[in-house]
């Protein structure tokens, strides 16, 4: 590459020739059957044939690196990344430029590259277009022939150490690319006008390699999620180990599933993260005495895999020395004790034991090993009470499998148990290693059908997923949103799988808006005040905090780690606190019923704060969390916040902070797609008589803020996005509600029976006169056009006076109200 | 004329890579394909693990005729694993002999066709 331009040229072109000739010349010379040509004409064919099939290969390898001394990194380089690099340097000497985008435009031609962009939902032509606008930029930068050469330096030993790194035999162009993309700054804009990083790029390298890492990381062993059911079918059983050091186990067989089979067979063992958990776990099984281990995690978090790995590693001769050469074999307790009495039962179990303790080479493994210790109807399920004797006796190597819910209600208490095992939790996968496991996943399934999968629809479904979906742990949850999202893309014959769709198929599962907002609903955004005025009277400043929130949280800048927001409504009763709350909910979450209430003052002693969060033995669900995990996006209610114990309200400062808490269960319980409305009547004669002395609602907030510390900690209030003060209503502002709500009335009138009403104002005054309170603001309305309104129309509807079609004047005259049916 | 010293030592160098690939990869090739195909017929034949437990009793009977049959049973399984190991061995290497043994050859019967005598073989 030190030649000049034409220098290169002109080596191509003999070296074209070269070969053109010399492919002749061993045609001729083997054809001509003259052996003074023949044998070298087969020499020259030797020669051709190991160039045509290295003609992918560089000139060295990377896997027989030398130990000690100097290499030369351009040896290692494929015949494509070389071509590349000369490419490029041919160009930019031609044309100037920057080499590293001349350079980029050239790995665009390679396919590894393209789909690797292709699958971070970019189109390659777009890339190439916006290289081509940088080139063409003036003034060009002037690069001297030797500061390209440095720079080809740096970006070969980048991208050697890259190759290194994925243990790959050569440098090829996607390492290239990816060294570029690392380290040059042009290259590095335009990923990032296309919201592509390094780690992106790295990732979606990995389908660039696809075929050659896939099998090398997988070694040919399938994926598994959700356990080894029905793996057995075309599995080889072995009865005894290969060393002939054990015993055949027939009863065992019988009642087990010998995973060592299955991991023979390829059918499972495959891995990624919980690297900690299993060398753990060997560890534990590895020891001398007790080697028993107990797996505590949620249900799909992976412990099955887990084990599954370690029947592996054990095939693969790869575990330590007291794993050598075992079979691990899963007992199915349900199929152990069906149809068997005790002495039967007993029987079972005595035979299985003594079996694995004169094979000698069994490692059992135990799934829902709290079904051991169940009861069931009439009959004392007491496995328990006979296996784990013989576990604890015998110091075979044991796994056990449980959820948390079951362990407090079933292990925790059994002190035999929790001697005889070490407990061992098993958390859920990060989402990297989630998306790790998944671009394998998807890439199997992909064989099966022509729908691509993109980088970004894997990496959203697990955001989406971690965020909205808790049933299930990553990556199970993930993967069943992909495959869902994979069964309406295969209906819908689409071809490429983006994160767009993801985020489509997640809005329709939780009714979370998680895209931008758009047109239509940024407008109502926009509007969300007069929207709530329609039907809320006054309270201008709690209505615009609300507004304000809820605008920042669907333009993604609300802060992260809390709920949407938390606020604390403080006024009189019956001043539009609650009512605002189910407006909200109305017209932000789709219906009233959405929201989550909670009325506090049934929380007044300290023990009743296991009713919010569950009950530890998991018999109870918790008031607050369980319809949180249920409706993640909600409004959530928190009436009478004031009279809840202390110890209650301490809850909520992880809740404001976090906007997560932990239920009985372990489960995290998000509350970061939650508004959150607190409501108190604290100090509200404060507010009163403030309002009253003509002090502006400023004053009032700082003033209150500072007498709330009587009921709330300081530590609780700071955590409040708002404090909103409520202030008393006014006669004009009950006239008012009296008017929404008689609107109200008639419109449901109308809607269900037909009749129109209207309401003439001495009537509206009227009803807003009986309906207002001091006391009560104006909670009396509703009871007032009860017994003043409805009341009386039900009974002329009844007695047929009001039919369907009839169109009723209410007005007020002589101190009552007067029915005037006009048709 | 840069370009022409260039392609002269490229023609040499790849003659020189030619023969290197030849004997060289090929032979970590050839190796890398032995040991893997041996560590497959060690699943079956199981020598390490067999010559690990060669004083074990077989079948877990812990008595004078576990233990004798046992160690001849096993004797038996190692000296039948050795002798295929190494016919694998063997036959790797006269196949990696006569790989290697081409180009000669083939320059062998060149010579041999100019008339150019050479007792090589």
């Amino acid at each position: 590459m030190r030649l000049s331009v034409i220098g290169q040229s002109l080596v191509k072109v003999f070296r074209f020739a070269a070969t053109l000739v010399f492919s002749a010349a061993a045609f001729i010379f083997i054809l001509s059957k003259v052996p003074e040509l023949f044998w070298p004409g087969i020499i020259l064919a030797l020669y051709l044939a190991s160039s045509f099939l290295r003609q992918d290969s560089g000139r060295r390898e990377l896997t027989r690196l030398p130990q000690k001394g100097r290499i030369n990194a351009a040896d290692y380089l494929s015949p494509s990344s070389l071509d590349a690099l000369s490419d490029a340097l041919r160009k930019q000497q031609v044309m100037s430029g920057d080499y590293d985008l001349w350079l980029a435009k050239s790995l665009f031609e390679f396919p590894e590259v393209i789909w690797a962009f292709e699958r971070l939902d970019v189109e390659p032509a777009e890339v190439i277009q916006k290289i081509n606008d940088h080139l063409a930029r003036e003034p060009k930068p002037k690069q001297t022939r030797e500061e390209v050469d440095k720079r080809i330096e740096e970006i070969v030993m980048r991208a050697f150490e890259k190759s290194i790194d994925e243990v790959s035999n050569y440098v090829m162009p996607v390492d290239v690319m990816w060294a570029l993309a690392t380290i040059s700054e042009n290259c590095s804009k335009i990923c990032a006008l296309f919201g592509i990083d390094s780690e992106d790029l790295d990732e979606a390298l990995i389908f660039g390699r696809v075929k050659k890492v896939f099998k090398r990381k997988t070694g040919g062993i399938s994926i598994t999620i959700g356990g080894l059911a029905g793996q057995m079918s075309g599995v080889r059983h072995r009865t005894v180990n290969r060393s002939w050091t054990s015993r055949p186990t027939p009863t065992l067989d019988m009642f087990g599933t010998d995973f060592t089979d299955i991991a023979r067979a390829g059918q499972t063992g495959f891995l990624i993260g919980h690297e900690r958990v299993y060398q753990r776990m060997v560890n534990v099984l590895g020891r001398g005495s007790r080697p028993n281990a107990l797996l505590l995690g949620l249900p799909g978090v992976g412990k099955e895999t887990i084990v599954g790995h370690l029947a592996y590693m054990i095939t693969r001769d790869k575990v330590p020395l007291a794993l050598f050469d075992k079979r691990l074999v899963s007992l199915d307790v349900s199929s152990l004790v069906s149809n068997a009495d005790q002495p039967e039962l007993q029987r079972r179990i005595n035979q299985i034991f003594h079996e694995i303790q004169m094979a000698g080479n069994i490692i059992l493994y135990i799934p829902n090993i709290h079904n051991l210790s169940r009861t069931s109807g009439e009959r004392q399920l007491s496995a328990a009470n006979i296996i784990l004797p013989l576990i604890i006796a015998n110091d075979f190597p044991t796994i056990g499998a449980t959820g948390p819910q079951e362990y407090r209600e079933y292990v925790e208490k059994d002190s035999a148990f929790m001697d005889a095992f070490e407990t061992i939790r098993v958390e859920e996968i990060s989402e990297d290693e989630a998306v790790r496991f998944l671009i394998y996943d998807m890439l199997m399934s992909e064989k099966n059908n022509r729908t691509m999968i993109s980088l970004g629809a894997i990496k959203t479904a697990v955001a989406l997923s971690r965020k909205y979906f808790r049933e299930k742990p990553l990556p199970s949850s993930a993967s069943d949103l992909l495959h869902e999202a994979w069964a309406w893309a295969l209906e819908n014959k689409v071809k490429r799988l983006t994160s767009e769709m993801i985020v489509k198929i997640a809005e329709q599962k939780t009714n979370i808006p998680v895209r931008k907002a758009g047109r239509e609903e940024a407008e109502q955004l926009l509007n969300i005040e007069s929207l709530i005025h329609q039907r809320l009277v006054d309270q201008d400043e709690a209505v615009s905090a609300v507004g304000r929130s809820l605008r920042e949280y669907r333009s993604g800048l609300s802060r992260k780690g809390g709920p949407i927001a938390a606020f604390l409504f403080v006024g009189p009763t019956g001043v539009g606190k609650t009512e605002l709350a189910k407006i909200l909910s109305e017209i932000q979450f789709g219906s009233e019923d959405a929201m989550v209430r909670v009325d506090m003052s049934e929380y007044q002693d300290e023990s009743s704060y296991g009713r919010l969060i569950g009950a530890s033995g998991g018999n109870m669900g918790g008031m607050l969390t369980d319809p949180v995990r249920q409706k993640p996006y909600s409004l959530v209610l928190l009436d009478e916040f004031e009279k809840a114990h202390p110890d209650v309200l301490n809850l909520f400062l992880q809740i404001f902070d976090d906007g997560r808490v932990t239920d009985a269960l372990g489960r995290v319980v998000d509350f970061e797609n939650t508004i959150i409305i607190a409501t108190s009547n604290a100090h509200s004669t404060f507010i009163k008589n403030s309002i009253d002395e003509g002090k502006t609602m400023a004053m009032i907030t700082d003033e209150l803020k500072r007498k709330l510390v009587d009921y709330f900690k300081p530590e609780l209030l700071n955590r409040f996005s708002e404090i909103v003060v409520f202030k008393s209503l006014s006669e004009k502002d009950v006239e008012a509600i009296a008017g929404l709500q008689l609107s109200s009335l008639a419109k449901s009138l109308d809607e269900s029976q037909g009749i129109s009403m209207r309401f003439e104002e001495a009537a509206v005054k009227e009803i807003a006169r009986l309906g207002y309170d001091p006391a009560f603001g104006a909670r009396p309305l509703r009871e007032t056009i009860s017994k003043h309104i409805k009341s009386p129309i039900a009974e002329k509807i009844l007695k047929e006076e009001i039919k369907r079609g009839s169109e009723v004047a209410v007005g007020f005259a002589e101190g009552g109200f007067k029915f005037d049916i006009i048709k | 004329m840069d370009w022409i010293f260039y392609f002269v030592r490229l023609f040499f160098v790849r003659i020189g890579d030619f023969l290197r690939h030849w004997y060289i990869s090929s032979f970590y090739l050839l190796a890398d394909w032995t040991v893997k195909f041996l560590e497959w017929l060690d699943r079956s034949l199981a020598l390490k693990v067999t010559a690990r437990y060669w004083l074990h009793p077989l079948y877990q009977e812990r008595n004078v005729l576990g233990y004798l049959v046992g160690f001849v049973v096993r004797t038996i399984r190692i000296v039948f694993a050795v002798i295929v190991y190494s016919f694998v061995i063997v036959f790797a290497a006269v196949v990696y002999l006569a790989w290697a043994a081409v180009p000669l050859w083939l320059v062998y019967k060149t010579l041999e066709a100019y008339g150019i005598k050479t007792d090589i073989f």
